[in-house]
């Protein structure tokens, strides 16, 4: 009997010559909110991918639920719920066909997944757009019908990939409670977000990635070198950025160099 | 039988979707797949919401599951129409006097190249559409499951193509040979549509397989030119035994030979060829590789479908650095645009063409067809290698440009990120025709000038300066004949601002028949004009229509275009 959910031990992966992940290794206990975070291509959702079966490591061994992940048996994924980084979803269904669908395929009824979409929906105030096509819907209430799907089979771990990605500040403060809740409620959540103040605020345990390796890894208060700081300067820190305050300075320069337009 | 036992279509929740009515057949078949690892709930569920997804577009063959608005109806009725009026006229064929093995051979051979152009230009963005993965892979649809559906889905498409574009053939196959040669010719037709398909598939899965990001798109769209243009070849061999004569001679060999192995369309005469009660060592052999190669390919690739949907996520994987723009378009940008807006519209117009898959999907095979159809007119010559007119084979390759011309332009429409587009809704965009003209250029320079230029530089080094003025002249018209076309195909909507439709591939169909249509115009005016006045004339001719037509639309396009600035994200 393993105390973790998920166990990646010396997980490689590569796109041509691009070394993507680099001898990557952590373990996630149950009832955890994890943050995942780090620069645009670090390897976040390639990590993602491959939890889901979506991507198969060069190298290393992928568990979870105690077992290795097997192309052969995909019903380990009724026990995730999945929030994809790019709204993939088919636009000219309606939010009802499509949770119905999802809803479906994590083994429900139709009628079942209806309903529950439908209260959920009624939540987060998409009752009205509920019978309109995804495709005359705004990013943020795309991103609410992919937290929605990946929440309806009722899951015991949660991979969400940026899922605070067009939200607006009160639906992102209702997701922040949801997920403390869901925690609470013995569920674990691993989430990647650019949002660091939300990770700091909401997670258990922060793991900080950068071009490939783990860089820091657990609770913020002990990855912080120091009392006074915050993710982002550690963020920063961590991942080699240091020179913000000049690239701005250059940019603006840049920016209002020349004559301005206004009277063109 | 317990496995043939009649079940439902529909699933007991009564909230659930049911299978299309073409799909219903596939119940009684469930324990069987299920004994092979497929999941069926989920395979009725991706059928049912891709049959959905299909009927909410205004086009495509899709719309046939939800035939409640009359005017998708209509439309796809129309769309059916022009496609078996166009298999009628392929149908012909069968009518020449000879052979059956000649007739069929002809018949099968562009059978094999509408399959499977249909497959590369319209069915493609299925096959290789990763979205699938994320929607269905990632919430527990294994990947022999989610292939399967996919070649369903396809399948059902392309049964339809073949139904409009053969059908009419084997209709007046039972005419002249009889009810049972028909027979013979529609099993024939069939499992020439399965290996259409399975070459399609294995190509895609080696290329998958060795290659990654842009390398990857860049090889995919090479191996379908050369396969299309393996696909006529391959129908050619038989014509190069000793007996054989002209293609639209006497008849070709019907005697055995081992260049009938490698000539696969020749392959789909050989069942009619036994159902006429030919049964010869010929007939047998090509009956015996029409049936086997195409089943043992499906086995093959079932056995490797699982990996093929493992290497699509390839797909989704980030793009290699993009190529800088070389001698070659700063050279053709520099002669063919004014520097500013065009010049702009121009570069922009190049950038998109180079990274859209889609559009690289669906025109570059078009345009291997146009380059092969010289090859077709003037097989005969090729063949004695006698090149006695080297001129007339640059007026030929003109004629083929033209006939990819209508989708290379009606293409010019979609993008896949349409979106991006919505930059000219907030910058100050005042000369509207100035972004066609910019962009259609760039399409012309793009993909048509250099196979011209090239032809031109060969055709020279054999036919002199005869054949370097024709090709100047071809070169010319055939601009002109882009800017023509360009209008109303492009003019009354803004382009790169429609999301490409997956399933719009009736509509690919139609518009292959518009083309070929317009290209057989083109063709008489240009043999009429070559062969008669012959000469420096001909060149002259061409080049003074070119010109005017260059001129006058150059004008016509800067003032007299006003477009709706609107983006699309639906597909049409």
């Amino acid at each position: 009997m393993t105390d973790s959910i998920v166990t990646l031990s010396h997980i490689q992966k590569s796109f041509g010559s691009k070394k993507v992940l680099k001898d990557l290794n952590f373990t996630i206990a149950p009832g955890n909110i994890v943050g995942y975070i780090g620069p645009n291509g670090a390897g976040k959702s390639t990590t993602v991918k491959m939890m889901l079966g979506l991507l198969e490591p060069d190298d290393g061994t992928l568990e979870l639920f105690g077992q290795p992940i097997s192309p052969k048996d995909p019903s380990y994924k009724r026990r995730i719920g999945y929030v994809p980084e790019s709204a993939d979803v088919f636009d000219a269904l309606t939010a009802r066909e499509y949770l119905s669908l999802i809803g479906q395929l994590y083994g429900l009824s139709a009628a079942d997944a209806e309903q529950k979409a439908l209260a959920l929906a009624e939540l987060v105030n998409l009752r009205d757009a509920f019978d309109r096509r995804i495709s005359s819907y705004s990013k943020g209430m795309r991103q609410l019908i992919l937290i929605i799907a990946s929440l309806l089979h009722n899951p015991d771990i949660l991979f969400w990939d940026q899922p605070l990605n067009g939200l607006d500040a009160n639906t992102v403060l209702v997701i922040e409670e949801v997920l403390q809740d869901l925690r609470d409620q013995g569920k674990t959540i691993f989430y990647s977000s650019h949002i660091l103040d939300v990770v700091q605020k909401l997670s258990d345990r922060i793991i900080v990635l950068n071009a490939g390796t783990v860089v820091a890894d657990g609770p913020f208060k002990a990855i912080a070198k120091e009392a006074d700081t915050n993710l982002q300067q550690l963020f920063n820190d961590l991942t080699g950025f240091a020179e913000h305050g000049q690239k701005a300075q250059s940019f603006v320069d840049i920016v209002t160099e020349g004559e301005s337009h206004e009277d063109a | 039988m317990k496995m043939l036992k009649k079940t439902e279509p529909v699933p007991n929740d009564p909230a659930a979707l049911p299978l299309p009515k073409a799909f219903s057949w596939l119940v009684r078949l469930r324990p069987t797949f299920e004994k092979r690892g497929i999941q069926f709930d989920q395979l009725r569920l991706i059928l049912a919401t891709k049959s959905l997804l299909a009927s909410r577009e205004s086009s495509g063959l899709g719309s046939m599951f939800n035939n409640n608005k009359r005017g998708k109806r209509s439309r796809l009725r129309i769309t059916f129409l022009w496609n078996t009026v166009f298999g009628a006229v392929l149908g012909l064929l069968l009518l020449i006097p000879a052979s059956i093995v000649t007739t069929f051979t002809m018949f099968m051979t562009v059978q094999l190249l509408t399959s499977f152009l249909a497959i590369l230009t319209s069915y493609s963005s299925l096959i290789l559409d990763p979205r699938d993965r994320t929607v269905f892979a990632a919430r527990g649809v294994n990947d022999r499951t989610l292939s399967f559906a996919r070649l369903l889905n396809i399948c059902f498409y392309l049964g339809m193509t073949l139904l409009a574009m053969g059908g009419p053939g084997i209709v007046i196959s039972s005419f002249h040979y009889g009810p049972i040669v028909a027979i013979g010719g529609f099993i024939a037709l069939l499992f020439s549509g399965i290996l259409s398909l399975m070459l399609a598939l294995f190509v895609y899965l080696l290329i998958l397989r060795f290659f990654d990001g842009e390398r990857l798109r860049n090889m995919l769209n090479l191996v379908q030119i050369l396969l299309m243009i393996g696909i006529y070849a391959g129908g050619q061999l038989p014509n190069l035994l000793p007996q054989s004569m002209s293609i639209f001679g006497a008849s070709i060999s019907d005697q055995f030979s081992w260049l009938f192995i490698p000539a696969f369309p020749a392959w789909f005469a050989g069942l009619p060829m036994l159902f006429a009660g030919q049964v010869t060592a010929l007939s047998l052999l090509l009956a015996g590789l029409s049936v086997v190669i195409p089943v043992a390919m499906t086995l093959i690739f079932f056995h490797f479908s699982g990996v093929f949907e493992v290497y699509l996520e390839k797909l989704n994987q980030g793009n290699a650095r993009p190529r800088k723009l070389g001698w070659w378009f700063r050279g053709i940008s520099a002669l063919m645009t004014r520097p500013g807006e065009e010049r702009t519209y121009f570069t922009l117009g190049w950038r998109v063409l180079g990274s859209e898959r889609d559009y690289k999907l669906r025109v570059y095979p078009q345009l291997a067809y146009g380059l092969i159809l010289p090859l077709i007119f003037i097989g005969n010559e090729l063949r004695e290698m006698s090149f006695k007119s080297a001129s007339h084979f640059i007026a030929y390759a003109g004629i083929g440009i033209i006939v990819a011309l209508a989708p290379a332009l009606v293409n010019l429409r979609f993008s896949s990120q349409p979106q991006a587009m919505a930059i000219f809704q907030y910058v100050p965009f005042k000369t509207h025709g100035l972004l066609l003209r910019g962009v259609v250029k760039a399409m012309f320079a793009r993909l048509f000038l250099l196979p011209l230029v090239l032809m031109t530089a060969i055709t020279t080094a054999i036919g002199g300066l005869d054949a370097l003025v024709a090709g100047i002249a071809v070169i010319i018209l055939t601009y002109g004949i882009t800017l023509i076309m360009g209008w109303p195909l492009v003019g009354s909507q803004f382009p790169f601002a429609s999301v490409y439709s997956a399933n719009a591939n009736f509509r690919g169909g139609s518009i292959g028949v518009i083309s070929i249509i317009l290209g057989m115009i083109a063709a008489v005016i240009i043999i009429f004009v070559g062969g008669f006045l012959g000469g420096w004339i001909f060149p002259l001719v061409l080049t003074l229509l070119g010109l005017t037509f260059g001129l006058l639309l150059g004008h016509f396009y800067r003032t007299n275009l006003r477009y709706e600035l609107r983006i699309n994200t639906e597909p049409e």
